[in-house]
């Protein structure tokens, strides 16, 4: 028998504290320094391009953080570009929610009309305005910046940092990765809690043995990790990533062997071709691979797997609420088969998202009574130290 | 009126297309919900024998145009692996216990497709 996985820590764990204190997920003031010292200090993912299979393609992304709403398209020439979506008449909300396929879009109010590249086609009774150059109230752009087709934005004045600095070492480990990938399912909710416990909920594996013994009793660890340590984990300068352990005795049930074997596997799949992964994802090369977790700071987490991935966007919209959005992605269906094997694997998906979401509310209400000054944390949930770490240092920077 | 007819011999299966065969994700995980564990069962018995003669059916067709018969089984075997894992799994409800309530759960619909 092997000896116990230890799990293989990267980077820099210089300062990490097991100690955490809980002040920064109740403190509505903490908050707003948060909102000036973080949100608008960083680049965040909005949205990716497999979301916009069209010309034309286009989805609006509520931003409370910033007070605003974001359209963002898919112009004629391919670019996709993030707008506020405001009218630049007497800035009526332009498009009211959801997402869809136009080329164009007309305001309710008075009919101005914009093109998918965001400038201003047309006026009504024009003739009427005074000295209106139309080239100047095009559709009002936020910052943004194309990563293997992650669509990131930034509401600095002007960003310290460019997007490739930003994400470091990981900029040119995914090349191709997420191409040829189409979304299967996607779910947002809004939870009555701290953005940190939204995304600390998904950046720790300790949970999974527990929370989730019902819906996937037995797709990590195995005989040789029955405590499912991490085979690998990294700490960048604000980011972090690990690996999922498989479990190799895991036992295929009825339909999940219908639904992969006259499809393609999704996930669980653990004897998968590793050769066509980039440098980024399963970075240790573990043989027992489940997927990785990377959390990129402050309000993204993505799960990669060797051919699907999920997206999760949190959003805050004050300190004790937030927007949680998934969307999960996978190489394209060929046939009715494969398109059946994403339905199975996101269903489940599903089911334990909703037990990992479902701890939220529980914890924030209780951390609110103010009777814990402190939680302790494992090295298994190394991530959420490195994660506090980055926030506090960012709050206590001018 | 809406026709509950199948391909060729899958008639079998036709008591079960009133209830099961969904077009959404979000009324095949609600029709779950609301179903007890000895209903889902009788659906889950019925499809996992006729599984791979459904698939191999509709791999036929090209998958954006299917015949509005293979739709109807297409949504069939989608609600099936999308509801199977309840009996899989040997659960006593169809609902797991402390799990986000579903009807806090907005489903997002597909990639470019217009409003949900």
């Amino acid at each position: 028998m092997n000896a116990v996985t230890q799990t293989k820590f990267r980077g820099d764990l210089a300062g990490l504290q097991h100690l955490v204190p809980i002040q920064a997920i109740v403190d509505p003031a903490h908050f707003e320094i948060e909102r000036e010292r973080i949100f608008r200090r960083s680049w965040m993912p909005i949205a990716h391009r497999n979301d916009f299979p069209e010309r034309g393609s286009y989805t609006v992304v509520e931003l409370p953080l910033f007070k605003t709403s974001a359209l963002i398209v898919r112009g004629p020439d391919d670019r996709i570009r993030a707008f506020h979506n405001m009218c630049r008449h007497r800035g009526n909300k332009l498009v009211r929610g959801g997402s869809g396929c136009k080329l164009g879009f007309a305001c309710a109010f008075h009919g101005w009309t914009y093109s998918a590249t965001g400038q201003l086609t047309g006026v009504t009774d024009e003739h009427q305005f005074k000295d209106l150059d139309r080239a100047q109230f095009g559709l009002m752009p936020i910052h943004c910046e194309e990563w293997e087709g992650f669509l990131f934005v930034h509401f600095g004045e002007a960003p310290s940092e460019s997007l490739a600095e930003w994400l470091g070492v990981m900029h040119g480990q995914y090349r191709g990765y997420f191409g040829g990938r189409e979304k299967i399912s996607s779910l947002q909710i809004v939870a009555k809690c701290s953005w940190h416990l939204a995304v600390n909920a998904f950046t720790e594996g300790y949970h999974t043995a527990y929370l989730h013994k019902n819906t996937v009793p037995d797709y990590q660890g195995g005989r040789n990790n029955p405590n499912r340590h991490r085979p690998h984990m990294e700490l960048m300068k604000r980011h972090t990533r690990y690996s999922a352990p498989a479990n190799p005795d895991h036992k295929r049930t009825p339909v999940e062997v219908l639904a992969y074997d006259h499809g393609y596997k999704l996930f669980p799949d653990f004897k998968v071709d590793q050769s066509h992964l980039p440098e980024g994802v399963n970075p240790s090369k573990f043989p027992d691979w489940a997927f990785d977790v990377c959390e990129l700071f402050p309000n993204f987490v993505m799960l990669n797997g060797h051919h699907w991935n999920m997206n999760i966007y949190y959003w805050p919209i004050d300190a004790g609420s937030t927007i949680v959005h998934m969307d999960i992605f996978a190489r394209k269906a060929k046939n009715a088969g494969e398109k059946l094997s994403q339905g199975y694997f996101a269903a489940r998906g599903r089911e334990v998202f909703r037990e990992d979401i479902n701890t939220l509310e529980a914890t924030q209400s209780m951390l609110a009574s103010g009777a814990m000054k402190h939680m302790i944390l494992s090295q298994q949930e190394m991530a959420i130290q490195h994660h506090f770490k980055v926030a506090l240092d960012a709050v206590r920077s001018a | 009126m809406k026709s509950n007819s199948l391909p060729a011999g899958f008639d079998d299966l036709a008591p079960f297309v009133a209830a099961w065969a969904l077009g959404h994700e979000k009324a095949r995980h609600l029709r779950l919900l609301e179903t007890s564990i000895a209903e889902l069962r009788r659906f889950y018995d019925a499809m996992l024998p006729r599984y791979p003669a459904i698939v191999a059916y509709l791999n036929r067709f090209p998958l954006d145009a299917l015949p509005e018969d293979a739709q109807r089984l297409f949504d069939l075997a989608r609600t099936f692996v999308e509801t199977a894992h309840p009996i899989d799994l040997n659960w006593r409800t169809t609902n797991i216990e402390d799990s986000f309530p579903a009807d806090r759960l907005l489903y997002m619909p597909p990639s470019g497709s217009d409003q949900p």
